[in-house]
Formats: C-alpha cells, structure tokens, sequence
C-alpha cells in the first residue's frame, strides 16, 4: 500500500476561508516524510519497496488520520468561529420569528377588538334613530309684551347643524297667524337664531341651546309697530331730547337684549325734524326741551 | 521510555533540533533518536501535529524545498521566539532533571 492513494481525499468538505494550499501542504509534506521512510527501509535495511510502504506505515500511523488532524488543527478556530456565527444567527432568526409571530397575533387580536368595538358602536348607532336625537322647536313670536299680539310673517333664520346634514346649513319659517313656527326634525346643538320684522324693519339674533328636555319652546317679544311718529315735530333752530326704546325681547331665556330704553339726544335738523336711525329703534319720543 | 515523558518534553527537544539549522520533520525523527542513541524514538504520525502548533504560535518558522520531482520538503526553523522559549524550558529542565537526581541520590550537592 502506497500512501497517498491516488484520487483519495482524506480530509473533510471544503471549509469557506480555508486556505488556497492547506490541503496540497499537508499531503505533501506527510508524503514526503513517508517516501523518506520508505527510501531509507530500502537502502538501509533492503527491504522490498512494497515490504518498506508496509514498515513505513506502521511506523507512522494512519496519515489519513494525521492529514484530517493537521486540517482540523489549522481549520477549527474558523470553523468554531462559524459554529459560533451559526448559532447566534439562528438565535437570532428564532426571536426573530417569535418577535413576529407575537406581533401578528397582537395586531390580529387589535383587529378583532376593534371590529368588536365597531360592530358595538354600530349597533349603539342603529339603535339611536335620527328622529330619536332629534327634538321639535317650537317659537312664538308676539309684539310688545308676552301677551301681545301675535306677531306674523316674521322670518326666523335656524343656523347650525340640521337633521340629516352633516355640515351646518339653515332653515327659514315665517311665522304663521298665531305668531309661531315650527322646526322639526332638528337635532340636538346650539344654533344661531335670527328674526327679521318687516313691519319694524328690525332684527335679532340669539344663540340657543336644543337639548333633550331643555329649549324646545321659546317666546320672543317683537318690537311693538310704531303708532305714531313725533319726530316730524318742526321747529326750527331747537334742541329738544329723544327717547328710544329698543324693543327686542326675549322671554326665555333671558339674553342681553331684555327690556331696555336709552336717551338719545340728536341736533335738529335746518327743518326742525330730528332724525334717529330706525333700524335701532322703532317706539320713539320726543320731549321738546324749552 | 514512557511516552508521558517524552511527550512533555517533544516542544524542547524539537526546538532544540532545529535551532542550529532548518530541518524537516523525517530528519527531526532521525536527529532525536541518533542523539539520544535510539532511546527516544518520537512516534512520527504525532510529530507533525507538534510542528505545526509551534509554528501556529510562532516559535517555529516554516518554508518549502522542492526535493525532486513533484516532491516537497518543509523545513522548520526555530524563530526568535522559539529560541528564548527553548532557553527557558532547557533551564527549567536542568533544575528539574537536578532536583530528581538529587532526590535519587546521584548527585546531592546539585540543588545548592
């Protein structure tokens, strides 16, 4: 037996970073050593070239054994430190996979609480009908005093957030013979009120509160029509003293525009007539002053 | 000879062959047995994993002979290293080998 056989590999798989000539050195050298034994068996000893491979070797040992030793001597830092690379990349695949694996679930758990929760709010939703949410308004309009007459075609402006809208919008009523008007659906909220009188030539506007229970009727006192009017009085080069009375009222709730009067004191005119805006005021006395 | 004891000291005696001059692994067999007078016969197949540690750590240092057709040699030599290394263990052994001998009785007066 001649060593090394031809075609023989003696070594494992090839390693990555293996060096070029590792493998080629190794046999080399322990084949060196071993034609050397076997030179020596010949010339000193006269053995026959295949009895000298047979002391040669058993001199020596296994050098297939002693080949995958000096390999394994030569590879095994760089191949523990891949064991070593080996093993924290799978560690680090395994957490990972779980990192995810726990992550999908809480994102799917999340989903089905939320679903659940949409479901819950829909049906809360389903069972609050429009009409259910929405309240009447109901507005009496008189002149004057809460016992007044009725005031009519006063037109009453509803702004804000109407049943079935989304975005504010407004609703326009006059009011009937009885003085009243009436808005329905209209859902909770606050909205903007404004009155314009066409006898008076005058305007108000409030804001009010519509809520279960709380706001659905309310009196508004228009200003009493003018009977008279002295500011026609005509005496020339005089001062005289004007009083108005600004008339709006709201009877409930009570707002800023309750009952009020002012004095007034205007210069006379070259004719003698006093004027006083009329959009300010519509019941208007005059005190000649001597 | 107990191949314990040889095999604490192969690092020595390898350096030792090869400090004066480069040699290859089948003349470091042959040098240790000639000069020991055939006591100490190095077991071939675990010469070589001795040499190419001390070469790993750097007290041996290594380069090829082309020995004949498709045949290389390598050569070891001992590196400055490897001699400071051989100097300490020859010193180590001497007081060690003295100690024995003293205790044995062959030489009494040798750890004074």
């Amino acid at each position: 037996m001649r060593w090394p056989e031809a075609g023989a590999d003696p070594f494992p798989a090839p390693r990555r970073r293996e060096p070029e000539n590792l493998r080629r050195d190794i046999l080399d050298e322990l084949a060196d050593h071993l034609a050397l034994s076997v030179e020596e068996e010949m010339e000193v000893n006269g053995q026959s070239e295949e009895k000298a491979w047979d002391r040669a070797l058993a001199r020596f040992g296994n050098p297939d054994a002693v080949a995958r030793r000096l390999w394994w001597d030569a590879m095994k830092e760089e191949i523990i430190r891949t064991w070593i690379q080996a093993g924290i990349a799978v560690v680090l695949v395994a957490i990972a996979a779980l990192t995810a694996v726990f992550l999908v679930q809480n994102m799917r758990q999340m989903q089905a609480t939320q679903a659940e929760l949409i479901k819950v709010v829909r049906e809360m939703g389903s069972a609050q009908s429009p009409e259910a949410e929405s309240l009447p308004l109901e507005i009496e309009v008189r002149r004057g005093t809460p016992d007044g007459p009725p005031a009519t075609n006063v037109k009453v402006y509803l702004s804000g957030k109407l049943a079935g809208n989304e975005t504010s919008s407004e609703a326009v009523l006059d009011t009937d013979s009885d003085g009243r008007v009436r808005f329905y659906p209209v859902p909770q909220g606050k909205y903007d009120l404004r009155f314009d009188d066409p006898q008076s030539t005058m305007s108000l506007s409030v804001s009010h509160s519509l809520f279960a229970g709380v706001g659905s009727a309310l009196q508004v006192l228009a200003p009493p029509i003018p009977r008279s009017r002295h500011s026609s009085a005509s005496i020339p080069n005089c001062r005289f003293r004007t009083s108005a009375l600004w008339p709006w009222r709201v009877s409930k709730p009570r707002t800023k525009s309750a009952t009020s009067s002012g004095i007034a004191t205007a210069l006379c005119w070259r004719d003698g007539k006093a004027f006083i805006p009329p959009k300010q005021c519509s019941s208007v006395t005059h005190v000649l002053e001597e | 000879m107990d191949s314990q004891l040889l095999a604490g000291t192969l690092e020595m005696l390898v350096l030792q062959v090869v400090s004066p001059e480069p040699a290859y692994g089948y003349r470091i067999t042959q040098e240790v047995m000639e000069r020991s007078k055939g006591y100490l016969e190095l077991k071939e197949g675990s010469l070589y994993p001795a040499l190419h540690r001390l070469e790993r750590e750097g007290l041996l240092e290594s380069h090829w002979v082309e020995a004949g057709p498709k045949r290389r040699r390598k050569y070891y030599r001992a590196t400055a290293k490897g001699l400071q290394v051989l100097e300490s263990k020859q010193s180590e052994w001497r007081r060690f080998s003295t100690a024995v001998n003293g205790v044995l009785g062959s030489a009494p007066h040798a750890m004074a």
